[in-house]
């Protein structure tokens, strides 16, 4: 008992990352007509990844700067390739998000899937190994393979049981985020070519500093994975995949889609581009902070003139992500921040928020999307303005409703209040136009009010008198999600002293080389 | 004037130019393997001159080797071509090159 | 080790194989009522036995030693050594064209029964006649050798591409395979002369060993005198029309569409290896010391090259067309690594100066190839097995597939997926080799229209793929095949599949190949 306990711990991130891959191939061996075997076996394969990322939860040891639950194999020896895995408090949270969100997802599924479910789970399941492994790589090789793992099954939830207009959705995701990841994996050769001994691994790249004083090779390096970030995340103006893949997605693909796959782009950013590039983080932050400023404000101003609901959430995605870039800009900004102690504070404040942003949003807007499609499934349309006097037919999923859009909006006491103030507390002490941040929370809490008034206020509609309230599986999705963005809102120590850790190693690392001068 | 090796390249480079000018320009399908055969037979000339000029020792007689090796791949080659052209004017009945298009982008 | 024993394991599958084509040849005469299934089993079996002689010959380890003792001692002749060479790049190629040449022969038994009303016998045997010459081919290390295993392939290529014979469609596609294929062999014999006249040799690598003393004096590459680089561009006329590289490339699309399926699978897989080897035979082995001279013309070609093949691609509506389009822009690919290789690598591994990167140029090309022929037939399996049953291969044959047979629908889709070069398959490695082999090269340019080409490659086989899982089935009924067929589609893709994730062995062995190619000029046997 104690071998096998050791055992699980050592291989904890293993385990969470392949457990999913296991049930693909349980459901491939499921004749498709069993529908009912299909979607147990999903259920159990997305629980035990939640379970074991619960228990890397309790386990893991929040002052500790390094990584933790390192596992390190060899794969292709001769370049230096490994296989890598390892945690530290900025992508533990994340990994534990995705694990949380695909189950939520596969718990909600069975009410809006009825078609092909054996692919839909089979590709569901693979989709959360892309994303864990994108979260826990520590070599550049493996971390580009599952950014890429993660690309197909979304291209093909997309495609089957997205809406009306999904290839034309599927394929413009498919392709942006291809651009993207190509021009990264080029930076990634550049690394390699240039660091002494030949590594692939992110920690060694990080303490080598391979293109130190470099100059325009740094510069391109980091355009390379500029591009690959800010086509996920997505900054503007290479948002324009987001709309159509998050409005044409199935339910549960829009949840991870933003959920999961935009912090992908922001993770990136905080992880590879400050440590390892600064120099070249240096040369951008001011166009970085600008382009999450116009994030904010664009994405408030497009999510309050629509009349889809989704789409509304959608663009309010884009909104919520500026935050998160104008942390990331904080953090770069030049000058005498970097020998200032006191302005270096707030530039670790500043990515706290922006890392704490990064899973508030996950929390919240996965809420945003089941809720949108819990009224989809009633309603067969998303027009807020057919909708109104909800609230008296579905007492439930009204308060739900207006709960996250109070978190969404940024009220005080929720998840989505402390990621917000923190990012631009911090970059307000940097730079004071990211002050201007400030137009855009007050945008969003004007649309998310007034969408609020439209659907559940006012008089009841004869045309959805006869909706039921939600259904077990969509309480059982739902609440989970609403418990933890109270606790983080009430409670925001608790994933701070996680995130904190790993932020400052973060800075000290940007330090070491911007510091001198 | 006594005919040196420079004499044979400039008359073999002149039937590979024709060769290649007739390909070029001719669409029967004839034509065309009569060119590929004079392409052919302007590498021969190549092959036994620089032998002859550039190989002091006469015993070794790689060139006109790989000429001979030439010719039979020349006939082989022939033969293959020939039986496409009429498998080709048995199915459609024509075989002017620019006539024969099922097959176009 | 006697002269009989040497001479048995230096040409094992080239005996093997003669013996079998002869043996179908003629078997039909002994029993003209011999059932037509027992060729293409007799045809397997040539290919899977000349694979084990491969592997028997690559796990000898001290086989070239004892050739090259052998030659020494005057126990093996001299014409034998000198153009029959058994180094790496010859074993690697040779295991590559029969791990496609087996995959091929499983495909071909349904489709030959399906559309071959005679001659199926003689089919059998030119099929196993172009293996052998390929397999001449990666081993020659001779011009007239080379020349004479070149056209031994080509011969039997025409003829194999004009099968069908009552579909005007599969003649005209030989007509044009043969009229391009004729006249790039003469110009490239015509440089071969150049070369000869230069060099006053047909033996390659005593070529080499007249330019390497330069090459140590100087440390750089050179060009190489006039007559000689002409020559070399000639030849370059032949090899590129074998791989179909822009701008010989005329033939591919035609000549795809209209042989027989096998055939293109054929033309697409190992044609395709042989020639690429022979091109790396002649420039970067043979001709490494003056890559002053063909790097800059290889790697512009390979800029054309892709991309003309993949913007070609994205109009087409028929698969098999696609495919040979495809087929040009993976040429591309590869022509990155050969451009990327230089005489440097030379110096390397002669100890001269330190590693550099470009060490993954020559073997990235093996793995590709490696890779590319697995992920290709996967494909191409695919593809007969729904041409077997639609009877036709244009884009709409396909669509819905996914439920009408979902295991084909997903080979396909991971076979295109490798050839788009999305991991853990193996193209993205072949590619991850060569776009990194080009930047350490300082040919940045090369790799960025590498990726740019791979982004747009997306397009076209995913739209194969669009209509395979968004669309509803044309027909109800089920798309199944013979057991054959399916285990070739499956082994492609696992092939394509287990060396993306085990790249390690797969990689080690390309090294070795390429280690071979590297040493080859300096090992002389005389």
């Amino acid at each position: 008992m104690e071998g096998l306990g050791q055992w699980l711990y050592d291989h904890l991130l293993s385990l969470i990352l392949w457990t999913p891959v296991v049930g693909a191939l349980f459901i491939l061996f499921t004749h498709r007509e069993n529908v009912r075997q299909i979607r147990f076996w999903a259920h159990v394969f997305t629980f035990l990844p939640l379970a074991f990322s619960v228990y890397l939860w309790i386990a893991f040891n929040p002052p500790q700067m390094e990584m933790q639950f390192v596992e390190t194999y060899d794969w292709i020896p001769v370049l230096g390739i490994r296989y890598k895995l390892g945690v530290d408090g900025l992508s533990m949270p994340l990994v534990v998000l995705t694990a949380l969100l695909t189950f939520v997802s596969v718990v909600y599924s069975p009410t809006a899937i009825r078609v092909r479910e054996k692919e839909y789970y089979a590709l569901f399941l693979l989709l959360e190994t892309g994303l864990v492994g994108t979260f826990m790589a520590l070599d550049f090789v493996l971390f580009y393979v599952f950014w890429e793992v993660s690309l197909v099954p979304m291209y093909f939830l997309i495609g089957i049981w997205g809406g009306p207009q999904r290839e034309y959705a599927a394929i413009k995701f498919f392709l942006y985020t291809l651009v993207g990841s190509v021009a990264m994996l080029l930076s990634i050769l550049i690394l390699y070519f240039h660091s002494e001994p030949r590594t692939f691994g992110m920690t060694e790249l990080i303490e080598q500093q391979p293109l130190e004083g470099k100059g325009i090779l740094q510069v391109l390096a980091f355009l390379g994975f500029y591009l690959a970030f800010a086509i996920k995340v997505p900054v503007f103006p290479f948002h324009t995949w987001l709309p159509d893949a998050h409005v044409e997605a199935p339910t549960a693909g829009s949840v991870l889609l933003a959920g999961i796959l935009l912090k992908m782009g922001t993770y990136g950013f905080v992880r590879i581009s400050l440590p390892l590039l600064p120099e070249g983080s240096q040369v951008f932050w001011a166009p970085m902070g600008v382009l999450g400023l116009i994030n904010i404000i664009y994405g408030s101003l497009v999510a309050m003139a629509q009349d889809d609901l989704k789409k509304l959430v959608a663009y309010s995605s884009i909104g919520h992500m500026g935050f998160v870039m104008l942390g990331i800009a904080a953090a770069a900004m030049d000058g005498r921040s970097f020998t200032d102690p006191v302005l270096r504070d707030y530039k670790v404040i500043a990515l706290n928020g922006a890392t704490f942003q990064m899973i508030a949003h996950g929390l919240m807007t996965g809420a945003m999307f089941l809720l949108v499609g819990v009224i989809y499934e009633r309603a067969h349309h998303r027009d807020i303005n057919r909708f109104g006097g909800l609230w008296s037919q579905m007492v439930v999923y009204g308060s739900l409703f207006s709960f996250f859009s109070m978190g969404e909006l940024g009220l005080p006491g929720l998840a989505g209040f402390w990621g917000e103030f923190l990012a631009v507390l911090g970059a307000f002490q940097l730079f004071a136009w990211a002050g201007l941040a400030v137009i855009g929370i007050v945008i969003t809490a004007a649309y998310f009010l007034w969408t609020v008034q439209r659907m559940f206020l006012g008089e009841p509609k004869e045309a959805h008198s006869n909706y039921p309230d939600m259904n077990l599986q969509e309480h059982i999705s739902l609440w989970p999600l609403a418990v933890l963005t109270f606790l983080a809102g009430v409670y925001p120590k608790g994933l701070l002293t996680i995130i904190q850790p790993a932020m400052e190693s973060a800075v000290e690392k940007m330090t070491k080389v911007l510091g001198g001068g | 004037m006594e005919i040196g090796l420079s004499h044979y390249l400039i008359l073999s480079g002149l039937l590979f130019a024709i060769g290649i000018y007739g390909i070029l320009t001719r669409r029967n399908a004839i034509a065309l393997l009569m060119c590929v055969e004079l392409m052919l037979n302007a590498v021969n000339i190549n092959l036994v001159a620089i032998n002859r000029f550039l190989q002091p020792d006469w015993r070794i007689m790689t060139g006109q080797i790989f000429a001979a090796f030439v010719i039979v791949l020349a006939a082989a080659e022939a033969c293959v071509g020939f039986a496409l052209v009429i498998a080709i004017y048995r199915n459609l009945n024509r075989i002017n090159v620019d006539e024969i298009n099922l097959l176009k982008w | 080790m006697t002269f009989k024993d040497l001479f048995i394991l230096l040409l094992g599958p080239e005996l093997w194989l003669t013996f079998l084509g002869f043996f179908l040849f003629t078997l039909d005469l002994i029993f003209p009522r011999a059932p037509k299934k027992v060729f293409g089993l007799l045809t397997l079996l040539a290919f899977v036995g000349g694979l084990v002689l491969v592997a028997a010959q690559v796990l000898s380890p001290d086989l070239a030693d004892e050739v090259r003792q052998a030659a020494q001692e005057n126990r093996l002749g001299y014409w034998l050594v000198t153009t029959f060479s058994l180094d790496g790049l010859a074993t690697f190629s040779k295991g590559a064209i029969f791990i496609g040449a087996i995959l091929i022969a499983l495909v071909t038994v349904d489709y030959v029964e399906k559309n071959l009303r005679e001659g199926i016998p003689e089919f059998y045997g030119l099929m196993v006649f172009s293996v052998l010459a390929l397999c001449f081919m990666v081993s020659s290390v001779e011009l007239i050798t080379l020349f004479l295993a070149i056209e031994f392939a080509s011969i039997s290529s025409y003829i194999l591409a004009a099968y069908l014979r009552g579909d005007p469609k599969s003649s005209e596609a030989a007509m044009k395979y043969f009229l391009v294929g004729a006249t790039t062999t003469a110009a490239g014999l015509y440089g071969m002369s150049l070369i000869y006249a230069g060099t006053g040799t047909t033996y390659l690598y005593e070529m080499t060993a007249q330019f390497m003393p330069q090459l140590g004096e100087t440390g750089v590459a050179f060009s190489p005198p006039l007559p000689v680089l002409i020559g070399l561009l000639m030849m370059l006329a032949t090899l590129g029309f074998k791989v179909a590289m822009v701008p010989f490339h005329g033939w591919c699309p035609d000549a795809y569409e209209g042989a027989p399926t096998p055939i293109t699978a054929f033309l697409s897989v190992a044609s395709k290896i042989a020639g690429m080897a022979t091109l790396m035979r002649v420039f970067a082995s043979g001709f490494g010391p003056l890559s002053a001279g063909w790097v800059p013309i290889l790697a512009f070609l390979s800029l054309v090259t892709m991309t003309f093949g993949n913007l070609a691609a994205l109009w087409q509506t028929n698969v098999k067309r696609l495919m040979a389009y495809s087929s040009i822009s993976q040429v591309g690919y590869l022509l990155i690594g050969v451009a990327a290789f230089s005489p440097s690598d030379f110096q390397t591994l002669l100890g001269m100066s330190t590693f550099q990167g470009s060490e993954m140029a020559l073997p990235g090309i093996f793995y590709f190839l490696l890779g590319y022929a697995f992920a290709n037939m996967g494909a191409f399996a695919v593809i007969i097995w729904v041409e077997n049953w639609e009877g036709a291969t244009d884009r709409e044959s396909f669509e819905g597939l996914a439920q009408r047979s979902p295991v084909a629908a997903a080979l396909l889709t991971l076979s295109f997926l490798s050839l788009i070069g999305i991991p853990p398959l193996a193209g993205f490695f072949g590619k991850f080799f060569l776009f990194g082999a080009a930047l350490s090269r300082g040919l940045g340019w090369l790799a960025i229209a590498g990726v740019v080409n791979s982004v747009i490659s997306a397009f076209y086989y995913l739209e194969v793929v669009r209509r395979m899982y968004f669309f509803p089935p044309r027909r109800p009924e089920r798309v199944s095949t013979s057991l054959m067929v399916s285990s070739a589609a499956v082994l492609g893709v696992v092939g394509a599949f287990a060396i993306g994730i085990l790249t390690e062995p797969a990689y080690q062995w390309a090294m070795a190949a390429f280690f071979d190619v590297v040493f080859a000029p300096n090992i002389s046997f005389r």
